[in-house]
Parts: structure tokens; sequence; C-alpha cells
């Protein structure tokens, strides 16, 4: 029910200025112009609620999945930029010029006010770099914290160009109660961005970690363990993930998300797995005991708690362990009475962590490119290697939580689905949105 | 009989969701500008 009532919400507030708009804003013009408007009109409120839609916001991202709030984010943002592409173009033939005394509802002319235009085309242009940038981030292999600073200043600036062009440019935006509306959404998007950047380090200031180990598993890939410093620490579920900042101020963009592997039963120690593979991972190795650390979360949705299905499938791909095993962790610690199996899939044998923890009963290792001496199953996680695990009654019955590579979820998921087990007995985090 | 969403993966679903989000936005549009 949660994820129906947050895209009502979504609907509400993307479509309130255009209906207020229709209420307020006079009589309609030809065609095309109502259509130029009304898509500007959406794009903007669109762009707007791209803030709220950042993944930063636990009662959208918990509710739905960090993974799948990403991938609306990023999808509402190039139907916005389709709309505002086409916003402009649609009012060729309309002539320009100042309000004329027989027109007071601005039906027959479009401004041609320089401020005005200006800032809609500086906001196009970089609306559209943007989202390109957005796209191809990953080829253009940017660090990861220029990357954020970049999007966010870049979006802030596009919201402020589109309040100005609006209000100043626009037939229904310089209508006083749409002017208000617009200052309250910008207002409102402006704020999610202070809410994420100042307000939540000033709490996280207010309550600072240590690190107490960094463990090597395996070649390239640690355990940071870290404990809370004077407060409770963190209320999480095992299998969601957190904010890591380590030993940098809480207001800079050093903070990478990763899935925590220790249980709550534990005790306050967070402990996270951490896979070498940019900037902030390549040196976890260097990080010493006693370095002040920060963490924002809890994140996500992948959490086994209070379902009745009387068996637990944890299927991981590589570093898709960590939130898995924070879940094997809490169900070994509190006397879980559901079955559990893992399936753990690797590329090479020094690749398995915590292989003496998770033991041999009731775990299937899987190699791709195994040793000869290799006893397990080798190959990939697919649907052949899941018929061989798990019954038919298994399948139809149990919970199956998955995390790892987007291509084994996709085919783990897809095979699940054919052999019966209903959607809402698959759950899912995945580390890539596209 | 089954729920047909039931029956689709989590990115099916999402997919679904971002179709019928667009198609009703398109929608007011065009109760937009027909008005």
């Amino acid at each position: 029910m949660k994820p129906f009532f947050l895209i009502l919400v979504y609907l509400f507030a993307v479509t309130l200025p255009l209906i207020l708009s229709a209420w307020v804003g006079g009589p309609p013009r030809q065609f095309h112009q109502e259509l130029a408007s009304g898509l500007g009109i959406l794009a903007f409120s669109m762009i707007l609620m791209e803030f709220i839609l950042s993944g930063r916001f636990k009662a959208i991202s918990n509710g739905v999945g960090m993974d799948v709030t990403m991938r609306f984010h990023q999808i509402m943002a190039r139907t916005a930029l389709v709309f505002a592409v086409l916003h402009p173009f649609l009012y060729q033939g309309t002539p320009t010029g100042g309000q004329r005394p027989w027109d007071p509802t601005r039906q027959l002319t479009l401004t041609n006010d320089f401020s005005a235009l200006s800032t809609g085309i500086a906001a196009y242009l970089l609306l559209a770099g943007l989202v390109v940038m957005a796209i191809g981030r990953t080829q253009l292999d940017y660090k990861y914290e220029a990357w954020r600073l970049l999007h966010g200043i870049g979006a802030l600036l596009i919201a402020v160009l589109l309040l100005h062009h609006t209000v100043y440019g626009g037939r229904y935006g310089s209508e006083p109660v749409m002017t208000w509306v617009w200052l309250v959404m910008t207002g409102v998007a402006a704020g999610s961005l202070l809410a994420v950047y100042v307000l939540v380090p000033l709490w996280q200031k207010a309550r600072p970690w240590r690190v107490a180990s960094v463990t090597q598993l395996t070649p390239k890939q640690w355990e940071l363990t870290v404990k809370p410093e004077g407060h409770r620490g963190l209320d999480y579920q095992a299998g969601q993930f957190a904010w890591l900042n380590v030993g940098h101020s809480p207001f800079s963009m050093k903070e990478n998300p990763f899935s925590i592997c220790s249980a709550p039963a534990s005790g306050a120690e967070v402990s996270f797995m951490i896979k070498e593979l940019g900037d902030f991972t390549r040196t976890v190795g260097q990080i010493e005991a006693g370095t002040v650390a920060y963490v924002d979360g809890p994140y996500g949705n992948l959490s086994v708690d209070g379902r009745t299905e009387p068996g637990v499938a944890l299927i991981a791909g590589g570093v898709g362990l960590a939130p898995l095993l924070g879940i094997l962790r809490q169900m070994r610690l509190t006397g879980d009475s559901r079955k559990v199996r893992v399936i753990y899939g690797n590329r090479l044998i020094d690749q398995i962590a915590y292989r003496e923890e998770l033991g041999e009963q009731d775990v299937v290792y899987v190699l791709s490119e195994p040793p000869e001496t290799w006893q397990g199953e080798t190959g990939f996680i697919d649907a052949e290697l899941m018929d061989r695990v798990f019954s038919e009654k298994e399948i139809s019955e149990w919970l199956f939580v998955m995390c790892g590579p987007s291509i084994m979820m996709d085919i783990v998921e897809d095979h699940l689905i054919k052999k019966g087990t209903p959607s809402h007995r698959i759950l899912s985090e995945r580390f890539s949105y596209d | 009989m089954t729920n047909p969403i039931s029956r689709m993966s989590l990115k099916r679903r999402t997919s679904l969701i971002i179709w019928a989000v667009n198609i009703i936005l398109c929608l007011t549009l065009v109760f937009f500008v027909l008005r």
C-alpha cells in the first residue's frame, strides 16, 4: 500500500501547478501555445520533485527500496528533459512583446523580457547537461564526491533559474497564486538539499563514531567496524545500509553508501563489508582504528523481520553478501526458527569471504573460475542451480532475498517467478540502477 | 486467479509504474490543453 500512496503523493505534487494554472490562468490560447506552457509547467514541477526523489529520504526509499527510488528519479528526469526540450519550440509563430492594454490575461503575446528568457535558456542548457552527465556518469569516471557536488549545485541552479523564468516570463507563473505555489515548491526542493547537506551533518556531528577495527577478508574485500561514541548507535534492521564517512568533516561530500553486515542483536558496533572499487574503497586498508567516522542511516528495505515464510533463501553474488550476512547473523543470534539456506557466488576461490563463519551446512558456494581441486558448485547462479538447491515446495513457500550483480538477480528472479514464487516473496537490493 | 502484478519482476513492476505515471501526466496535460 505504501508504494501506491507514494505514487499518489508524487502525482498530486507534480500535477498541482498545472491544475491550478488551468483554474486561475485566464482563457486558453491556441492548442500549441497551451501545450508549450503545459509542458514547461510539468517539466518544472517534475524537476522540483527530483530533489525529494534523491534517495536520502527514508520515508520514500525505506518504503519502496533505494534502487526503485533512484530508478524512478532517473527516468522522471529524462521525461522532464523531453518536456522541457519541446517547451520553447511549440511557441513558434506566437507574437512577442509587452502586455497589450486590450489583453490583460496575456492571451495574445509572449514576453520578450530579456532576463526572463535568458534564465529559461540557461536552465534549458544546464538541464540537458545535467541529465547527459548523469547518464554518462560511469563512462565519464568522475570522483564520486565531485559528481555529487556538481549534480546538487547544478540542480539547485536549474531550480532557481526556472523559478525566475516561470514567474517573470510565464503567463501562468505570473499569477499571484501560481507565484506562491512555485515559491513554496522551490523552497521545499532547496530545503531538501539543506536537510541533506547541512541539517543531517549537524546531527551527525553530535553523534560521532570511531573506527573499532579494519579487517582484510580477501585480497580486495574488507570489514570495517565502527562503534558509537557517546550515543546509543544506529537503530537498524539486518540487511539495511548506511552512508559512511570516515575521517572527514560531516559536512564534506566524502561519504559512501555501504551495506551493513553486522546484526543489530550483536550490539552497538556496526560493521560494513567493503570491496575495493573506487577512490575511497581503495584506501580502506590504510584506515587506522580510532579514526572518527559518521554514519547516516539506516536505509533500504531488504529485511526479513516480521516475515512469516517457513524458510529464508539468501542468494549473494560477491560483495552482495554484506546485507545477507547481516540477516544470517541476526537469525543465528536470535535463534530464529525459520530454515535458512545460502547461495554465495564468486569468480575465484580467494574471493570467498567469511567462509569459516558461514560454514558448510546449508551454504552453497559457487565459483565461476574454480581451481582444479574445487569440489563445490561451478558456473554462475542460474536457474539450474536454483532447482538443484531448492525443492519445488521451498521455491513456492520460502522468502528469497538477493543481492549481487544485476544479471544474477535478473536470472534468479525471472526463474523464481516462472516457477510460481509470488513477487512479494522476492526481496532484492541492486547496486546499480540502470 | 493470480494477481498478474505478483507474477512480475521488480524491474518490470518499476517499469510499469513509471509508464503509468508518465501516461497520467500526459493525460493531465491533455486536460490542460483542451479545457
